[in-house]
């Protein structure tokens, strides 16, 4: 079939031209310069690794004696833009090690490994895994423990990984580590914080409003009524003021990530563990050994929860049925709500944007309410049939060290060692919209120290099947599918179901 | 139909000696028409029966990779019978499938009716009618997603502009199925426009003078002649869209994704979560298979409707 | 008047079909800020950055390559296989129509329950991550479809002239070569168009059977630009602009084959 030129129809002609068009945009375009923004960040990460020259760094790694390619999972979005931009030439210049980046959404982060694991293809060396799969692939033997690694392939051996993992958050660690040994390094930190406008909470006509409407003065709510309250507060209808300027459109208290992704049981998580319940607890024995899980729902704590969490859709946008949560970050930025009480905190930069977007805006973040954020992080580890572990060990260790996830928060992202979070340099002024939430963020995540251990969330190696279900329920909730009580019923038969067919440990209740 | 003459070998006078044992397994009837299916067999044994058989055993196992399968009887099976999702999810996709098939095909035989003449620059809005069909429904889908959403979806924009309230398509629930089903229905309804075009143009034009003539009404013309002569092949489309709509997936993936809530959550979907994310093989043949049985039945249906109307043609 | 109406009855036509298209094209060239403005942009300047970045971020290139090489290898299996099948369901009725409803019913499987036998079987082939399994994958999908629209097709040669090809002394092969293959010019090519189509545009095979761009086909590749922080609308519509634009420019050739051929030989002439 050739190109024909076909004078009585426009139809081919301009089916061509576009055709073409595209292409030759493509190829001149594509041919342009990388960001310049990106070889100043090169510029400060190598500042600073100098300045801190006793960490590893990448020229620490020692010759790797096998130069079999790698192949790498990595979260896409800017980091894995990032990557091959910027961190793997450089890594492929030291060790000689080629390394293949395979770019995943989160959503199919899981199913699309566990598949490649299951039919043990050996086709991933280095996999990104969630809190949640963690215990599951570790129990499955798909991931080979770091300190048997440290101890086949570093010289500083398995001690020297001790010290290396020493300035990770313990709660994190936590949760990349199964009867003992750590799997994974954590690497993103999406422990939750309440993220809110603080120009309308300190201006002055909303708090006399505040005061005179509710009888105590208008804070960053830390309890849920206070949360409710203000969310009631601040949702005014297109027409009326909002810190003296008339709205055009409606505005919202909340954004809420209601829609039917694994995001909405975050929300109820963070509320049923404010409140002091839980959804299944673990139980140890006395020498630490874990017995199984006491299935906690339906009481009146996930009850209360739930009612809550309904209360508060009154004052969330209607299309918050259908968001994730960068639609909730998103909602924020654009100036629709007045807060987004449970929002990752390594979305900040997208709600913080607000104040470019909206004159007048200013952006903070604070301890959700209840002080239970969902925490959790992404880590990468090493699969067991890794064609080249060698070289996927030295990435990982590459990628989580201070040089690695110093470059990593100046992308944007949330890291999870305390020496890159609290390090000066993301504390001035003029990093606040992308590092400002670390401060906050790290007094959150270190709250969770010892609290991790005792969520059936965070140590069973059925989780990634609960936690559907657990999104499923919620949903079903927020959309008065179900009533409270017959849908938390119908979610413990279902964790009962799965963590009998599939999980570590019985349910012992 | 003329034979194709123009080769140099004399039509007439072949030695028929030539005839090697393969021409011979040729020459007869019975060998012949098997021989041509062998390739098709064959490739019907790896992709086809080795999969139903597969699904079909382990419906009866207990298998959650990675572990070993073993035999469990009828539990998944009864697991399936009393699981309300599943139900739910059943007769979401039943809705899907009898309002998207049945849309479409009145919708695109009225279009095809209506395309049913001469016109300048038919050519070209043919060609333009075929792009739903011909865009990946994986890509549209997500076109779709940012049309219909309430805040910057242009979809509601222009719903406003004229004054009707703001509408949730893709966030409320009693409304998400339906349009999803929009989705789909814009994508496939050129399928039946076209499949119907070419057999209007097939059909002898003498029944229509002679109803002309005669001075019948539109709707008489339609429903005596064009209907019964075109039934096979709505019959044929019909089919082929019902088997296709039972397993509606990429628009889900673009859109929905089951939600909100689960009212969107379509057999496939389900399965697909039970098997892909749970590695729960046993429940996920199980599910499947059943619907396997169900699509059957009703394809069966319409395929004896095919057959008789073909026979009454 | 009635003219009016037809016309304005087209337009609303056209409108409907290639809105949603064009508006990929629109946030293709949209500047990222206005991707979620509201109210909707409609012009702007226009941008192609999102082009350069999607072809970097996705490596658009060899996936390019690869939805061709996975469409035209299917399509080449399917009519392998399916025009000698069909032929023979036309001509002599084999298995008297249980084996053609057979074939047909080999869609009816729900596709979740397919992958995973078809995940254990490449796996066991080494099929894995190559263009051959999925070749093999969409080679399935057309296979009923082909054979369906040929049978229909088959059903309109007269078998007359075969006979009559026959007591002239030609052998089996020379009619099929010299008789029947003409004859076949248009159904074959809408067979190749709809197959070519079909496996162009599939996403979940592409996706699950593929781990890394070696294989990986365009379709599947739209998938990464839903990042953390928010689907990246500008490179994703123009990713999925790359994805679709050849099936568009393609189709406009197409629609005249299937306005030729598409009887399914079910209408009595």
């Amino acid at each position: 079939m050739g190109v024909t030129w076909n004078p009585s129809g426009r139809g081919p002609g301009v089916g061509q031209f576009v055709a073409g068009a595209c292409l030759a945009a493509v190829v001149a375009a594509g041919m342009a310069g990388p960001a310049t923004a990106q070889t100043d960040n090169d510029k400060i990460v190598a500042e600073r690794v100098a300045a801190n020259a006793d960490k590893f760094n990448l020229s620490m790694v020692p010759e790797i004696k096998n130069k079999q390619k790698i192949t790498v999972v990595v979260e896409s979005g800017f980091w894995t833009d990032y990557l091959k931009q910027a961190m793997i030439p450089k890594f492929t210049e030291k060790t000689g090690v080629e390394v293949e980046v395979v770019g995943m959404s989160t959503n199919v982060m899981y199913a699309k490994q566990q598949v490649e694991l299951l039919g043990d293809t050996g086709g991933y060396d280095v996999l990104s895994m969630e809190a949640a799969y963690v215990p599951e692939w570790a129990a499955n033997g798909y991931v080979k423990p770091l300190f048997d690694l440290a101890k086949e392939y570093d010289p500083d051996g398995a001690d020297g990984m001790v010290t290396f993992l020493k300035p990770f958050y313990a709660g994190l660690m936590s949760m990349m580590t199964y009867d003992g040994q750590p799997y994974s390094i954590p690497y993103n930190n999406y422990t939750m914080g309440l993220h809110y406008r603080a120009d309308l909470f300190a201006n002055a006509d909303e708090r006399a409003a505040f005061a005179e409407k509710y009888g105590y003065p208008l804070t960053v709510p830390k309890t849920f009524p206070e949360l409710v309250n203000a969310a009631q507060f601040f949702t005014r209808k297109a027409g009326e003021t909002l810190a003296g300027q008339t709205l055009a459109k409606d505005f919202y208290g909340v954004a809420l990530m209601a829609g039917r992704n694994e995001q909405i049981n975050d929300e109820f998580s963070a509320i049923i563990w404010g409140m002091g319940g839980d959804w299944f607890r673990s139980i140890y024995d006395k020498t630490g050994k874990l017995e199984g899980y006491e299935i906690t729902i339906p009481d009146r704590i996930s009850a209360v929860a739930a009612e809550t969490y309904l209360d508060l859709l009154n004052y969330a946008p209607p299309a918050a049925k259908g968001w994730d949560f960068p639609e909730a970050a998103n909602a924020m930025a654009e100036g629709q709500v007045a807060m987004v009480p449970f929002m990752y905190n390594n979305l900040w930069p997208v709600t913080a944007s607000v104040e470019e977007k909206v004159p007048g805006a200013k952006a903070a973040v604070d301890t959700v309410p209840g002080g239970r954020p969902y925490t959790g992080a992404y880590g990468i580890g090493v699969a067991h049939n890794a064609g080249n572990p060698e070289a996927a060990y030295w990435f990982v260790k590459y990628l989580t060290s201070y040089e690695g996830q110093m470059a990593y928060a100046l992308g944007g992202g949330n890291p999870c060692r305390r020496d890159v979070v609290l390090d000066p340099f993301f504390q001035s002024p003029d990093r606040r919209l992308i590092n400002g939430a670390y401060a906050q963020n790290d007094a959150d995540t270190l709250a969770w120290t010892y609290d991790v251990a005792k969520k059936g969330h965070f140590t069973s190696t059925a989780m990634g099947k609960i936690y559907s279900e657990l999104a499923i329920t919620s949903a079903k909730i927020a959309n008065k599918e179900m009533t409270v009580d017959a849908a938390y019923k119908e979610l413990a038969d279902k964790i009962r179901d799965i963590q009998d067919r599939s999980g570590n440990a019985p349910i012992l209740n | 139909m003329a034979l194709d003459t123009s080769s140099d070998i004399p039509i007439a006078g072949r030695p028929a000696a030539r005839r090697s044992a393969f021409g011979r397994l040729l020459d007869n009837d019975a060998s012949f028409k098997w021989l041509l299916l062998a390739p098709a067999i064959l490739f019907m044994l790896l992709l086809v029966v080795y999969p139903t058989l597969f699904a079909v055993t382990t419906s009866f196992e207990k298998y959650i990779l990675p572990r070993k399968p073993s035999f469990a009887g009828l539990d998944n099976w009864r697991w399936v019978v009393n699981d309300a999702s599943f139900w739910t999810a059943f007769g979401i996709t039943l809705k899907f499938v009898v309002i998207a098939v049945v849309v479409e095909i009145v919708l695109g035989t009225l279009i095809a009716l209506f395309l049913n003449r001469d016109f300048r620059g038919q050519t070209l809005v043919r060609g333009l009618c075929i792009l739903p069909l011909v865009a990946a429904p994986f890509a549209t889908s997500l076109a779709w997603r940012h049309l219909y959403n309430s805040d910057y979806g242009v979809i509601n924009y222009a719903l406003q502009a004229i004054g009707l309230p703001k509408v949730e398509f893709l966030a409320d629930s009693s409304i998400a199925l339906y349009s999803v089903i929009a989705i789909d229905v814009w994508q496939w309804t050129p399928l039946v426009v076209f499949v119907v075009f070419a057999a209007l143009r097939g059909l002898p034009k003498e029944p229509f003078e002679a109803a002309r003539i005669d001075g019948a009404s539109a709707w008489f013309t339609f429903r005596r002649l064009t209907l019964p002569m075109i039934k096979p092949v709505l019959l044929i489309v019909a089919m082929l869209r019902l088997v296709e709509a039972f397993r509606v997936y990429d628009i889900l993936y673009g859109t929905t994704r089951g939600g909100p809530g689960t009212s969107t959550e379509t057999i496939n979907w389900l399965i697909f979560r039970e098997g892909f994310q749970y590695f729960d093989l046993g429940r996920a043949t199980a599910m499947s298979v059943l619907v396997l049985l169900m699509v059957l039945v009703l394809t069966n249906l319409l395929y004896q409707q095919l057959v008789k109307a073909i026979r009454e043609g | 008047m009635r003219l009016v109406i037809f016309w304005a009855g087209i337009a609303l036509l056209v409108f409907a079909c290639v809105f949603p298209i064009l508006w990929i094209v629109n946030l293709s060239l949209k500047p990222t800020e206005l991707a979620q403005a509201s109210p909707p942009a409609i012009f702007f300047t226009p941008t192609f950055e999102h082009f350069a970045v999607a072809w970097r971020s996705a490596n658009l290139g060899p996936l390019l390559v690869n939805s061709v090489i996975v469409a035209v290898g299917s399509t080449l299996l399917v009519l392998l296989v399916s025009v000698p099948a069909a032929y023979s369901f036309a001509r002599y009725e084999t298995s008297r129509g249980h084996l053609l409803f057979m074939i047909l019913s080999t869609r009816m499987m729900p596709a979740a329950a397919v992958v995973v036998p078809y995940f254990l079987i490449f796996r066991e082939l080494g099929l894995l991550n190559t263009h051959a399994g999925v070749i093999l994958a969409h080679a399935f999908f057309n296979f009923s479809f082909s054979t369906f629209v040929l049978y229909g097709f088959f059903k309109e040669i007269d078998p007359n002239i075969e006979y009559s090809a026959m007591i002239d002394g030609y052998g089996r092969l020379e009619i099929l070569r010299r008789v029947i293959f003409p004859l076949l010019k248009p159904p074959i090519a809408v067979v190749t168009s709809f197959s070519l189509m079909f496996s162009w545009n599939e996403f979940l095979f592409a996706f699950v059977l593929t781990r890394t761009d070696a294989a990986r086909t365009v379709t599947a590749g739209i998938e990464q630009f839903w990042t953390m922080t928010g689907i990246q609308w500008g490179p994703m519509s123009a990713a999925a602009l790359i994805a679709i634009a050849p099936m568009l420019v393609f189709s406009i050739y197409l629609q005249k084959y299937i306005v030729r051929g598409l009887t399914f030989g079910a209408v009595k002439r």
